[in-house]
């Protein structure tokens, strides 16, 4: 995939008009989670959009943080998907969301939950990216997590950046930086958003430009006591301001324009992903 | 595996359930309280949301604030297994009639619900025309499998039994008469045809093979006929 590509996430309400309009795209993102039925209308769906653009699976569920490692049938599923899709890029997140309740069966919170940035969680974090790599035989992108909480750091501990660049570096993935992740967690912990921008910006500058393989941009909403990354509005000018922080430190990087809620007229998604190429392009 | 990792992780899992925070949390100015809350939200937001796009007629007949409290009980009951949450909400018909005064009707509309949403995820197939000449009479029916389309189901009801299958793209549903019914039911439980038809004409003598079967062609119910070794 060229570096300056833009794409969008195709969700249900867009998957007829798009394929009629054919809009000019150079990738769509879609859930890979949703197309994993053995067969039906979803992936007929899919592997007509495929015929017309490349394509990005984006999973939610891999749970590569997990300390219990991953669930082999996700897996195996993901890599019928991939095998069937030959997508352009693969991704998931820095996250956990299998884990035992009570010493049972692992359950599965079907959430992006924090993980301890600690040296234990990054091997069992590279441990687990290595083995889906080694499965679909081709490297795939770890996302930052937009979180509300986190946990209390203890000595030798290691910052978000830190341990992603070091996941990165140990297992040989890329990383997918999603800047309205980052906004939502320094809105979160700063006072106001001059000071949000600086903590964020910091944080896209202790990263090596060569690990990002894609951004992702999106809307978030602000409830006044938190702000919460909902995917369901145009993307903030603070996180435009920070996406050009972003391509300024990396370079052109494939940048995607996720819509996930209250989803939109296709328009409006294909205006953000103007703007980002607009952006991208200054 | 760590340990100490795993047991931090198990004890926010069961914090999302529960409500109470785990050790070791900490949040922004927001606060661990209002942190948690904010992954409770979105966790009963997406209970909702996966049993609503499985069971929609349930959730028109009990309103979608009922029908979220219920999606939210039975999250916390039988959390997800998977990280596709198509493959949860199974065992919701019998969560449901663990609660009182749930009618028969609604438990009925829930296993019906289910059986449609596996008939559109089931494996796509063609049926086997070629292999449709085995029951061309000069084949033992003994020893004749009727293989049917992926997905399809009879589905057990309060009055009887309704039949699930995949018509191209949609999964459908009629509720067939007892002859049917029986003759289907053992087919799927793997008779071969001789021993099924049998038992059907045992008990209703005025089943017609050759009308079950054209329809079978038609919708298609039948993928294919084997041979048992």
């Amino acid at each position: 995939m060229r570096r300056d590509a833009i794409g969008i996430g195709w969700r249900q309400p867009h998957y007829a008009e798009l394929m009629a309009r054919r809009p000019v795209l150079d990738f769509l993102e879609v859930h890979a989670e949703n197309f994993f039925a053995e067969g039906g209308a979803a992936l007929q769906v899919l592997a007509g959009a495929r015929a017309l653009y490349p394509i990005s699976l984006h999973g939610v569920g891999l749970s590569l943080g997990s300390a219990v490692g991953l669930d082999v049938w996700h897996l195996e599923r993901l890599a019928s998907l991939v095998e069937r899709v030959e997508p352009a890029l693969v991704s998931d997140h820095a996250s956990f969301a299998r884990a035992p309740l009570a010493g049972g069966t692992p359950v599965h919170a079907n959430d992006l939950l924090p993980v301890a940035f600690t040296e234990a969680s990054l091997t069992l974090m590279v441990a687990n990216v290595q083995a889906v790599q080694e499965r679909l035989k081709r490297a795939i992108a770890v996302e930052n997590l937009s979180a509300y909480l986190g946990w209390q750091a203890e000595p030798g501990d290691l910052a978000e950046p830190q341990f992603l660049m070091e996941l990165c570096r140990r297992s040989g993935c890329k990383l997918l930086l999603d800047v309205n992740n980052l906004m939502v967690n320094a809105l979160n912990s700063e006072s106001d958003e001059r000071a949000a921008l600086v903590q964020a910006g910091r944080w896209i500058r202790d990263i090596e430009p060569q690990r990002v393989a894609e951004i992702h941009l999106a809307g978030h909403k602000d409830l006044g006591d938190i702000v919460i990354d909902d995917h369901g509005s145009r993307v903030a000018p603070a996180v435009w301001q920070l996406y050009e922080q972003a391509i300024a430190h990396c370079g052109p990087v494939p940048t995607l324009i996720e819509w996930d809620t209250d989803i939109p007229a296709l328009d409006v998604l294909l205006d953000e992903a103007a703007q980002a190429s607009a952006r991208m392009r200054r | 595996m760590s340990g100490a990792e795993l047991q931090r992780q198990a004890a926010l899992l069961q914090a999302l359930l529960s409500g109470e925070p785990a050790p070791g949390l900490c949040a922004a100015s927001q606060g661990v309280a209002r942190g948690l809350q904010a992954y409770r939200v979105n966790a009963q937001a997406v209970a909702a949301r996966a049993l609503a796009a499985v069971y929609g007629p349930l959730q028109a007949e009990l309103g979608e604030a009922q029908f979220a409290a219920m999606a939210w009980a039975f999250w916390r009951r039988l959390p997800p297994e998977r990280g596709d949450l198509a493959c949860w909400g199974a065992g919701l018909a019998d969560f449901m009639a663990q609660q009182p005064q749930v009618p028969a009707e609604l438990l009925d509309l829930a296993r019906l619900q289910w059986a449609l949403h596996e008939a559109e995820r089931a494996g796509d197939a063609e049926p086997d025309l070629a292999s449709l000449q085995r029951l061309d009479g000069r084949h033992d029916a003994a020893r004749l499998r009727l293989h049917m389309m992926p997905g399809l189901r009879l589905v057990a009801q309060a009055d009887g039994h309704a039949l699930v299958w995949r018509h191209a793209w949609r999964a459908v549903s009629e509720a067939l008469p007892p002859d049917q019914a029986a003759f289907m039911a053992g087919l799927l439980a793997g008779q071969a045809l001789g021993p099924a038809l049998e038992a059907t004409l045992a008990r209703h003598e005025a089943f017609d093979f050759s009308a079950w079967l054209q329809r079978a062609l038609r919708e298609p119910w039948l993928q294919a006929v084997g041979v048992m070794e």
